[in-house]
C-alpha cells in the first residue's frame, strides 16, 4: 500500500502542476481546450489524492507497521473506531488530509464557478492548483506518510492519548478543512483581479465560499472547545493557546468580510477593503499552518516533532507578497462607486464592526507573537496568558456585541437620529431593567451585569425587528407564522445573519456565566467521604482500575446530591499511558436544566448549570483528588452550534430568481410606521 | 497489485486529461455577449432586492418617508436603466452609450418622474377639493 500511496501522490503532484501551468497558459493565450484539460486535471489530481488517502487508511486498518507513520500513530490495542481516523493524528497524515480536502474543494470550486467569472477562471484554477501543488510537494518531500520504518516491529506506539476522544472524529477535520477552505474565496478574488475583473464579478462566489470557510472554522473551534471541556480536565473550554488563536484569527477576519461584503453587494462600496480582508484571512490561515507545524511558539496542540515551520513561513510570506502585489496592481480600479453618505447607516456600522474585528485579531496576533518579540528584545521569553487576552479583547468583544444590537436596526445609506433613538428605546429600556434587576437580586459583578444587560439589549433588538417585520406582513394579510416566514425568506442573508447573531448571544451567555460565576474546588476524598459545593453534595463511593495493553485506567464512583436529593451517579475516569508518559482524564458532568419537563431529556432543555467532576489523581492511600466545579450556563455554549448551522443554511439558501415585475409606486403620503417613528 | 493499481490510475488520468485535445467539435466557449447579459440580469436582481429591502425597512419604520421616496426614486431609475440595457442586449443593439447621453437620459427620466408625481399630486388635490 505504501507504493500505491506514494505513486498516487506523485501522480497528484504532476496533475496539480500541470493544471496550474495549463490554467495559466489558457488564461494568457485563451485556449479553450487547454482550460478544459486543466480542469479535468484538477479532478484527477483529487482522485489520486483520494487513492493515496485510502491507501493510508487501509494501512492503518491492516496494522501495516512497516510504514513509519502507521507505526507511530496506532497500535493493536486501539479502539478500531480510532484507527479509521488515525490518518490525521500526526503531521504527515494531516498534510495528506489537507491536500485531499483542498483538492475536493478546488474541484467543487472550478465545477460550480459562476460562468460570469469567465476570463478569471483560469487564474482562479491556477492559484488553487499552485497551493495544492505546494501542499503535495511538502508532504512528498518532507513529511511523507508512506515512508518505510526500516525495521520490523510487532506493534505500534499508538495514538496520542489526548486525541482518543469522540471529538477526534469532528474537530481536526473541521479545523483543518476550515483553514484550507480560506484558499477558495482568496483564489476567486485574486484570480478575478489577475484577469482584470475589478468590479463585483467575484463577489457572490467569494461570499458563499467565505461563509463556508467561516462555518467550518467556527464549527471546528466550537467542537474543539467542547473537547477541551471534557478531556483536558481543567474545567474550561478556551485557553487562548497559540494554536486556538491561529484558528480564531482567520475566523475573525472572515466574520468581518461576511459583513463588509454585503456593503459591496448592496452599495458598491468597500471593494478594496474586501480584497484586503480576504488576502489577510488567507495569510493568517497560512500563519496558522506555520505555527501549527513547527512554528517557534509553544502550544499543547502543535505537532511538536515537525520541522516544517520554515517552509510554511516561506509560503506565508510568498502569499503575502503575491496578494499585496496584485492588490497594488489593481488598486486604482478598486475604488468604491459611492462615498459613505452618513454615519447613521448600516454600512457605517459594518465599517466600525470591521475595525473592532480587526482589533481583536491584531490583539490576538500580538499575544501569539509576543514571546518571540520578548525573546528578541529582552532575551527572555515572556508568554501572555488568558487574563491578558480577557482584559484586552474583552472590552472590544463587548463593543462588538453592542454594535450587533445597533447595526442591523439601521437602514442602508442613512437615517435620522430620531429614528435611531426610537428604534433603540425598547432594547435600551429592557437592558436597563435587566441590569437593575440583577443588581437588586444581589449580583455585584459589574462586568457580568453589563454583559447580561448587553445580551438583553441585542436580543430585544432582534426580537423587535422580527416583530415589526412580521406585523408588516400581517398588514398584508398573512398570519404571524406565515408572515414571519415570508419576512425571512424575502431576505435570507439578513435574517440568516440575525439567527447567527442569536447563536452568538447564546455563546456569549455561556461565556459570561462560566467566566463570572464558576465555583471550583480541589479536594481529596476517601471512600465514603463527601464534599459540599453550593447546593451540591458529592459523595465518593470507591474506585476501580483496569490494566490494558497500552494504559492503566481508573474509575471513581461518586453520588451527586442536589438540595439533599440524589440526582445521579457518575464515573469520572483517568488513564495513564506509559509509552507517552501522559495521563488523560474524562470529566463526568451532571447537567441541570432551568426547569424539568417530564418526558423531555434534560440535555434538550435550556441549561442552568453543569456539575463538573474530574479525578486529578488516584492516591496510594485510596483517596482520590477531585476537581469539582459548578459551571453556570455552560449548556448555552454548545447550543450555539446548531443555531449557527440553521442561520448559515438560511443565509446561503439560494433566493428565487425574481422575474421582471413592477416596482412599487412611490407613496404620496408616509407609509404606516411604528408609533412615534420619525416621519421626517 | 498496488503497483498495477497505480499504473492503471496513471493511464486513466492521462486519458481524461488528454481527451479534450483529441475530440473534434469541442464545446465552444461562451459567446462574448453572454457575460454582459448575465451581468445585467444580476444587476437587475440586486436592484429588485434593494427595492424589497428598502420597502421592508420603510414598513417597519426604519426608513423615514422622505428617505424612502428619494431612495426608491434612485433605485427605480437604476432599474429602468438596467432593463433598458437588457432590452438593447436582447435585441442585439449596443447597450453602451456615451456618458453625456446617459446623463441626459438620466435627467430626462428624473424630469419625467417628477412630472408624473406632480400630475398625480394635482389629481389627488383636485379629488380632495371635489
Amino acid at each position: 500500500m505504501a507504493d500505491l500511496g506514494t505513486l498516487s501522490m506523485l501522480l497528484a503532484l504532476a496533475l496539480a502542476v500541470y493544471a496550474a501551468l495549463g490554467y495559466l497558459a489558457a488564461g494568457r493565450f485563451g485556449s479553450h481546450e487547454l482550460a478544459i484539460s486543466a480542469r479535468r486535471s484538477v479532478y484527477m489530481s483529487t482522485v489520486a489524492l483520494a487513492v493515496a488517502s485510502g491507501a493510508l487508511v487501509y494501512a492503518f486498518l491492516t496494522h501495516d507497521f512497516s510504514i513509519e507513520y502507521v507505526q507511530g500513530h496506532s497500535n493493536r490495542a486501539m479502539d478500531p473506531a480510532y484507527v479509521w481516523v488515525a490518518m490525521y493524528a500526526g503531521n504527515e497524515g494531516s498534510l495528506l488530509y489537507i491536500a485531499l480536502v483542498l483538492g475536493v474543494m478546488a474541484s467543487a470550486a472550478v465545477y460550480f464557478a459562476p460562468a460570469r467569472l469567465g476570463p478569471a477562471l483560469p487564474y482562479v484554477g491556477a492559484i488553487l492548483m499552485g497551493t495544492l501543488a505546494f501542499f503535495i510537494t511538502v508532504t512528498l518531500l518532507l513529511a511523507s506518510p508512506f515512508a518505510p520504518l526500516g525495521f520490523s516491529v510487532d506493534d505500534g506506539v499508538g495514538m496520542n492519548p489526548l486525541l482518543r476522544h469522540p471529538g477526534m472524529f469532528i474537530h481536526p477535520p473541521l479545523q483543518m478543512a476550515g483553514l484550507v477552505a480560506v484558499t477558495i474565496p482568496f483564489a476567486f478574488v485574486i484570480g478575478a483581479l489577475m484577469a482584470g475583473q475589478t468590479r463585483d464579478q467575484w463577489l457572490d462566489a467569494a461570499r458563499v465560499t467565505a461563509i463556508g470557510a467561516w462555518f467550518l472554522l467556527g464549527a471546528g473551534l466550537l467542537v474543539g472547545a467542547w473537547w477541551a471541556y471534557t478531556i483536558l480536565g481543567w474545567g474550561g473550554y478556551w485557553g487562548w493557546d497559540p494554536i486556538e488563536n491561529v484558528a480564531l484569527m482567520p475566523w475573525l477576519v472572515l466574520t468581518a468580510f461576511i459583513h463588509s461584503v454585503m456593503v459591496q453587494k448592496r452599495r458598491g462600496m468597500f471593494r478594496m477593503w474586501n480584497v484586503a480582508l480576504l488576502s489577510l484571512a488567507f495569510v493568517l490561515a497560512q500563519f496558522g499552518m506555520f505555527i501549527n507545524r513547527g512554528g517557534p511558539v509553544v502550544s499543547v496542540h502543535s505537532f511538536g516533532a515537525s520541522t516544517l515551520g520554515a517552509v510554511f513561513l516561506g509560503f506565508m510570506l510568498l502569499s503575502l507578497v503575491f496578494s499585496f502585489g496584485i492588490f497594488l496592481w489593481r488598486y486604482p480600479s478598486l475604488r468604491s462607486d459611492r462615498p459613505l453618505e452618513s454615519f447613521l447607516s448600516r454600512e457605517a456600522s459594518f465599517l466600525v464592526n470591521n475595525f473592532l474585528f480587526l482589533g481583536v485579531t491584531f490583539v490576538t496576533l500580538w499575544g501569539v507573537l509576543f514571546p518571540l518579540f520578548s525573546d528578541l528584545v529582552r532575551d527572555t521569553t515572556v508568554t501572555v496568558s488568558g487574563p491578558w487576552y480577557d482584559k484586552t479583547n474583552g472590552p472590544i468583544l463587548l463593543g462588538l456585541i453592542v454594535l450587533m444590537g445597533i447595526g442591523p436596526l439601521l437602514p442602508w445609506r442613512r437615517t435620522s437620529p430620531q429614528s435611531v433613538r426610537k428604534w433603540l428605546l425598547i432594547p435600551t429600556v429592557a437592558a436597563l431593567l435587566t441590569a437593575a434587576g440583577l443588581w437588586l437580586s444581589g449580583i455585584r459583578e459589574l462586568w457580568a451585569v453589563i454583559g447580561f444587560a448587553t445580551l438583553v439589549f441585542v436580543g430585544t433588538g432582534i426580537a423587535e425587528e422580527w416583530y415589526r417585520g412580521t406585523m408588516a406582513q400581517r398588514r398584508a394579510g398573512y398570519n404571524p407564522v406565515r408572515g414571519y416566514w415570508r419576512m425571512v425568506s424575502g431576505n435570507r442573508p439578513r435574517h440568516g445573519g440575525y439567527i447567527v447573531h442569536v447563536a452568538i448571544l447564546a455563546l456569549a451567555l455561556g461565556i459570561v456565566g462560566t467566566t463570572f460565576f464558576q465555583q471550583r474546588a480541589d479536594v481529596a476524598l476517601a471512600p465514603g467521604e463527601s464534599f459540599v459545593l453550593d447546593d451540591y453534595r458529592v459523595e465518593y463511593l470507591g474506585s476501580q482500575s483496569a490494566q490494558r495493553a497500552d494504559r492503566e485506567s481508573e474509575w471513581a464512583s461518586v453520588r451527586v446530591y442536589k438540595d439533599g436529593k440524589l440526582v445521579g451517579e457518575l464515573e469520572p475516569w483517568r488513564a495513564f499511558y506509559p509509552v507517552f508518559g501522559m495521563a488523560s482524564v474524562r470529566a463526568a458532568i451532571h447537567y441541570t436544566p432551568i426547569v424539568d419537563v417530564p418526558g423531555i431529556p434534560a440535555w434538550a432543555l435550556p441549561g442552568l448549570e453543569d456539575l463538573y467532576i474530574v479525578p486529578s489523581d488516584f492516591l496510594d492511600d485510596g483517596r482520590v483528588v477531585f476537581r469539582i466545579s459548578i459551571n453556570p450556563l455552560a449548556w448555552w455554549l454548545w447550543v450555539s452550534g446548531p443555531i449557527v448551522i440553521l442561520g448559515t443554511v438560511i443565509a446561503l439558501w439560494p433566493a428565487r430568481v425574481p422575474q421582471r415585475r413592477a416596482v412599487p409606486a412611490e407613496p404620496s403620503s408616509p407609509a404606516p410606521q411604528r408609533a412615534g417613528a420619525a416621519g421626517s | 497489485m498496488p503497483i498495477l493499481l497505480g499504473v492503471l490510475l496513471v493511464l486513466i488520468s492521462l486519458a481524461v486529461v488528454i481527451y479534450p485535445f483529441l475530440r473534434t467539435g469541442a464545446t465552444a466557449p461562451r459567446p462574448a455577449g453572454a457575460a454582459e447579459i448575465e451581468r445585467l440580469h444580476r444587476a437587475r436582481e440586486d436592484l429588485y432586492h434593494q427595492i424589497g429591502e428598502l420597502q421592508a425597512d420603510h414598513e417597519t419604520g426604519a426608513v423615514s418617508a422622505d428617505d424612502y421616496r428619494t431612495q426608491l426614486r434612485e433605485l427605480r431609475i437604476a432599474a429602468a436603466e438596467t432593463l433598458r440595457a437588457l432590452d438593447h442586449v436582447d435585441t442585439g443593439h449596443p447597450a453602451a452609450e456615451p456618458a453625456a447621453a446617459a446623463a441626459t437620459r438620466r435627467s430626462s427620466l428624473e424630469l419625467e418622474i417628477a412630472a408624473l408625481r406632480e400630475a398625480r399630486r394635482r389629481r389627488s388635490r383636485a379629488g380632495e377639493e371635489h
